[in-house]
């Protein structure tokens, strides 16, 4: 199963679906659009403590993290 | 429609109206119950308390005090607080007030009995005590980040408040800050200024006059209502509670609740994410290295609201302090994690946006030297 983790109000939420479900890999890329459109950063977890910022849906990621627009703070 | 989680069997724990108050252990034995605001002026040893008042005594010290450190702290930059313990010692003389705080902060307060204690005295004292471990360097980091959003107003409304409470006032209001916070209901701005209706009668509690509301706002109305409807048991007032969910009580409630809840999924998806090495050093020191993927730069993400990162030199002083967060007011964990993986993957974007103050060496020439310098070479007829 893979996982999109969307940071939140409330920690975060995740959404989890089947690699091999087409229909929801779909839905998966549908998510991955809207959020990147809305300013969202995604990025993959590649290994131990490490992470790769991704432009394009890739539903072989197993954890894709999602951030808000970075903002001077 | 019936309030949801609110049974008769909750009603009836509460006490049934027709049980007069004198029947359900008033919180002090010689002392007559009239008002809640003469009850928090009484005065009494610790001794004099029944048993289960401590009880009572801790649940509203511990609303109380996480209600005054959370506005303290500019509403969700508070650490909250997790735990309030009041035993009795030496005999009933004293009191003991034990405070937990999220981050494994603590702190013990002996009270003396002799002159007799009260709720807001108890209140305040726990809580000045814990102004002081922030402020007197016991804990260094911790009151290193705090200080930099500390603001002075606050103290002002704050002892506002702590006298309007003791004078059975509501709260006071400043012109351009409400109390709620609108931010952390999931339901949206409307359902924080919803008005709700309490009302016990005959066939139970009715809840009026209300939107959908979320578990967390039940839960936070059940609380509500527990409390309010026990004191007017206890003082004999009317069995009938109402308010609005702009009052600060209400709100507070509900935002606290969902607040923790984030705060911790926040921290477990931080931990997740770090490397074994930063989860040690974070574990170890409440804040964790990362690398610009760009300039290879360490900077140090600090566990704190606001200008928590750090850029550090070759010899690993700080050089300058940074700050860039997510958009949205996210939870200290996330706005962590988001930190690290915008150096980490993207250092360049991250620092287009970053606000920067250098706390490195004084470059350049002195001040005086460098005005002079730009007098001469700007401004040649002034000399």
């Amino acid at each position: 199963m893979a996982v999109q983790i969307v940071m939140d109000h409330t920690g975060d939420t995740r959404h989890s679906f089947n690699p091999a479900d087409s229909q929801a890999v779909n839905d998966a890329e549908k998510r991955f659009r809207e959020l990147t459109g809305a300013g969202f950063t995604a990025a993959e977890r590649t290994g131990n403590g490490e992470a790769q910022v991704t432009r394009a849906f890739n539903k072989d990621a197993t954890e894709t993290l999602f951030f808000p627009r970075l903002q001077g703070g | 429609m019936a309030l949801a989680g609110l049974t008769e069997a909750d009603i009836e724990a509460l006490g049934a109206p027709s049980i007069e108050p004198e029947m359900i252990e008033p919180m002090y034995r010689p002392v007559p119950l009239t008002s809640r605001a003469e009850w928090s002026r009484t005065m009494m040893r610790p001794s004099e308390f029944r048993p289960g008042a401590f009880h009572w005594l801790r649940d509203q010290t511990f609303h109380r005090l996480s209600r005054e450190i959370w506005h303290r702290y500019r509403r969700g930059e508070a650490p909250p607080c997790s735990r309030v313990d009041i035993s009795e010692l030496d005999g009933g003389r004293e009191l003991e007030l034990r405070v937990d705080v999220m981050d494994g902060w603590r702190t013990r307060v002996r009270l003396e009995g002799a002159r007799g204690i009260d709720l807001a005295f108890l209140t305040h004292v726990g809580y000045a005590q814990i102004c002081m471990l922030f402020w007197d360097g016991q804990a260094a980091d911790f009151n290193r980040s705090w200080r930099l959003a500390f603001d002075w107003r606050s103290d002002i409304e704050l002892s506002n408040r702590i006298d309007d409470a003791a004078r059975g006032l509501e709260p006071r209001r400043t012109a351009d800050e409400p109390y709620y916070w609108r931010g952390v209901d999931p339901a949206g701005p409307e359902a924080a200024l919803t008005t709700y209706t309490v009302q016990r009668s005959d066939d139970g509690v009715r809840l009026e006059n209300v939107a959908p509301l979320t578990a967390t706002q039940q839960r936070a109305i059940e609380d509500h209502i527990r409390r309010e409807y026990r004191a007017a048991l206890v003082f004999g007032g009317p069995r009938r509670v109402e308010g609005t969910w702009n009052t600060f009580d209400g709100a507070q409630a509900f935002a606290f609740a969902d607040r923790n809840a984030a705060e911790a999924r926040g921290e477990t998806l931080l931990r997740e994410w770090l490397s074994a090495e930063q989860l040690a050093q974070y574990d170890r020191d409440k804040h964790f290295d990362v690398i610009g993927c760009h300039s290879k730069r360490r900077y140090r993400i600090c566990r704190a609201r606001s200008f928590n990162v750090l850029l550090l030199d070759a010899g690993g002083e700080v050089e300058e302090q940074i700050c860039f967060v997510p958009a949205g007011n996210l939870v200290l964990g996330d706005q962590m994690l988001a930190q690290k993986v915008a150096l980490e993957t993207d250092e360049n974007a991250a620092m287009e946006v970053a606000n920067r103050q250098w706390l490195g060496p004084r470059r350049g020439p002195p001040g005086a030297i460098s005005r002079l310098m730009n007098d001469m070479l700007l401004n040649p007829f002034r000399m």
